[in-house]
């Protein structure tokens, strides 16, 4: 298998060094430049070759750019070629073992002490005592040529932590193919009062749901410094003509789930303003307008060379209250643009000159609730992956397969008893555990 | 007497315990590192007891939340987190030496929290009121702490290895070596459960676990630089020098995630300017 350059370059820990490398280095694009504005704005940003370089690269959307998607690919498949090359090495260490405790295997391990004592004081189940009380309560026992060993194996399966951590990432890597495969992202906008089943995806396009929500109510509620405290959208669940469930909740972190699909408060906004305002002849006093009007669509008085058309209403604007902004529209001469105040009636006969006066009388608007939509079947997987990891980690980490051998041979008069143990990582603490474990086990063996 | 009155005063307390380490470092008096320990002690006491009176105090002002909510509160924590994982260390090891060179960065956090980041306490908004909030904050910051102690011990490596002379009574570069190891192997899962936790709230908060918003996507580089640490010194046996440069380099690494990102880059993460 490693004569074959391509597994070979593939199973190389020089190939994962330069990939965790390169995916950590290139992210940092996308972290300064920022992603998936509209092509607009990076088009006003950058010069026209820059532009064309970095669209050829991707890097608007890097994370999902060609090469990004290929870097993170090679790590995978290089961690599975590399899990694959160890894990006959590793799978040998952790269970194919030499139970007995020959001379040629004593010569091997590092840590290793012996006891002797009159064989009258030998009590054999002094030593499976300790053995089950200090180390752990499997162990294997063998009787040969009059010598009698004992192996215990221990915490055989902490050499695969890294193995669950490898496999947990493949896990996480198929949940998020499965979600982005199956499942979609969207908004909707649903104005008070209204039912709506359609959704607008991320990338482009729209998706009926195939039920309807209808917004009852939304309100937000603000702290006394002005900062936002809730936003609540109370929603009415439609299925096929049928009223499912009334008067839903919906904020933040208060997600409403229906058939996979979770809905999860995100904005909110003002639609369908009317704007109620006069215009009176500064002159003549006369009423040339009175009643409501839309932003946006202009208004005539009867002169037919002047309009007035509503630009902006803000609830609210900069702490005076209602207030609009209104276009004069003139023909030949450039439009000009201005404020009036519901609060204050007389600041447009005040500060403006003109023939006419617009006095601000009342609006009309209606919220409407900005929802996220999601479906994504391949979340749960990635739970499971992440779960697997953490147990991988703590395993890899705080675990160490550990072995012990004793071998208890005796002649006419003396037993001499052999403790041996070893582990791969971390010499210097486990040479003293070993060395506590053997005062320990003479204590057993001399009681 | 308010908790932020209390904070100030252990900044100062976390100074004096800089101080006599830095004085054991080069005198190796037993009293000092003594009056080190204690006082690094007594101002994690004063510090937790200043914690749980602000927590009290935002009940005061009709809004209660545990304080982890803004950037002053968090930098607060994060020196809570470095001194406790610094003195199981000390207590477990017995190796003071290193206190000057971790306990600087309390000291410096604290000072840069009086001098520059407001200390109001302010309402959560609607998006950090979840349960998530405590989870993810605490695994984070325990991690950073960590890797802020690993951080502490590569420098006096690098120290050792320079003037081995000079610095004789520092531990030897194998025991440092180890202890920088120890700490990244508790900083690790740590920060990958902070992660994990940070992708689990923004699902139930916005439907998306991962959206390579700047600080997910840094946090994820300082994954993979740790991940490249434990690889190298796994499978190619990197120890010592260049160990103690990719710790480094993760500290580095870790402190962009958690202040760079929030000021001078945008996302959902911003606490605002200061």
């Amino acid at each position: 298998m490693n004569s074959n350059p391509v597994v070979k370059l593939f199973s190389s820990l020089k190939l994962t060094l330069f990939t965790l490398f390169s995916i950590a280095l290139t992210s940092i694009i996308g972290t300064v430049i920022p992603q998936d504005l509209p092509q607009s704005q990076y088009i006003n940003h950058f010069k026209p070759a820059t532009y064309k370089i970095l669209h050829f690269f991707g890097i608007f959307d890097m994370y999902h750019s060609w090469w990004f998607l290929a870097l993170l690919a090679l790590l995978i498949l290089n961690l599975v070629f590399c899990s694959l090359k160890h894990y006959k090495t590793t799978y040998n260490r952790a269970f194919k073992h030499n139970a007995l405790l020959t001379q040629n295997i004593e010569k091997t391990i590092l840590n290793k002490k012996e006891i002797k004592i009159p064989l009258k004081k030998l009590k054999i189940e002094n030593i499976e005592n300790f053995i089950k009380k200090e180390i752990s309560s499997s162990f294997e026992k063998n009787e040969t040529n009059g010598e009698t060993h004992y192996f215990i194996n221990k915490f055989k399966f902490a050499d695969f932590g890294y193995y669950i951590v490898h496999a947990s990432l493949i896990i996480i890597g198929i949940g998020a193919i499965i979600g982005s495969i199956w499942g979609f992202k969207g908004s909707i906008n649903i104005p008070v009062g209204e039912t709506k089943g359609v959704i607008f995806l991320k990338g482009g396009g729209i998706k009926p749901l195939g039920f309807k929500l209808k917004c009852n109510d939304f309100k937000v509620s603000f702290y006394k410094n002005g900062s936002p405290k809730e936003y609540k959208s109370t929603v009415t669940l439609i299925d096929s003509g049928k009223i499912i469930k009334k008067d839903i909740e919906i904020m933040v972190n208060h997600p409403l789930a229906y058939k996979g699909i979770k809905f999860y408060q995100a904005s909110y906004g003002t639609t369908g303003q009317k704007v109620y305002i006069t215009i009176q002849d500064r002159i003549t006093g006369e009423t040339v307008f009175n009643g409501a009007v839309e932003v946006g669509v202009p208004v005539k008085t009867n002169n037919p060379d002047i309009a007035f058309v509503i630009q902006r209403y803000s609830n609210n604007f900069q702490g005076f209250g209602p207030t609009a902004q209104v276009v004069k529209l003139i023909k030949g001469t450039p439009k000009k643009a201005f404020y009036v105040f519901k609060k204050f009636p007389k600041f447009d006969s005040q500060n403006r000159n003109g023939k006419f006066i617009v006095f601000l009388k009342n609006a009309e608007f209606k919220y409407y609730t900005g929802l996220q939509v999601a479906k994504d079947p391949g979340v749960n997987i990635v739970w499971f992956g992440c779960f697997l990891m953490i147990v991988g980690l703590c395993t890899a980490f705080f675990l160490a397969h550990k072995k012990f051998w004793i071998r208890v041979s005796t002649d006419n008069k003396k037993a001499t008893v052999l403790f041996a143990g070893s582990m791969r990582k971390n010499r210097l603490n486990f040479a003293e555990e070993f060395n506590k474990k053997f005062e320990i086990l003479k204590n057993y063996l001399e009681a | 007497m308010t908790s932020s009155s209390l904070f100030s005063i252990v900044t100062f307390i976390y100074f004096f315990s800089f101080f006599f380490y830095l004085l054991y470092f080069f005198f190796r008096d037993k009293v000092t590192s003594k009056l080190a320990t204690f006082s690094a002690f007594a101002g994690l006491i004063i510090q937790v007891i200043a914690f749980f009176m602000r927590w009290k105090e935002s009940y005061a002002k009709g809004f209660g939340h545990i304080p982890l909510s803004n950037l002053y509160e968090s930098l607060v924590f994060f020196t809570i987190m470095t001194v406790l994982i610094y003195l199981i260390i000390e207590f477990y090891y017995k190796i003071k030496v290193i206190g000057a060179f971790v306990m600087i960065f309390p000291v410096l956090t604290l000072a840069f929290c009086s001098l520059y980041v407001p200390n109001e306490i302010e309402p959560l908004v609607p998006a950090l009121q979840s349960n998530w909030l405590t989870a993810h904050v605490v695994t984070c910051f325990l991690s950073y702490a960590a890797f802020a102690v690993s951080c502490g011990i590569s420098i006096l490596y690098y120290l050792k290895m320079k003037f081995p002379k000079k610095f004789h009574f520092i531990p030897s570069l194998e025991l440092l070596d180890g202890l920088i190891y120890k700490s990244i192997a508790i900083g690790f899962p740590l920060l990958s459960l902070g992660i994990i936790t940070g992708a689990a709230w923004a699902n139930y908060a916005w439907g998306t676990y991962w959206s390579w918003d700047p600080k997910e996507t840094w946090s994820l580089i300082t994954w993979f630089v740790y991940a490249a640490f434990l690889h190298a010194r796994f499978t190619k046996g990197w120890r010592g020098q260049k160990a103690a440069f990719l710790s480094i380099l993760g500290f580095a690494s870790v402190l962009f995630t958690y202040l760079g990102v929030n000021l001078l880059l945008s996302g959902l993460h911003s606490y605002g300017s200061i």
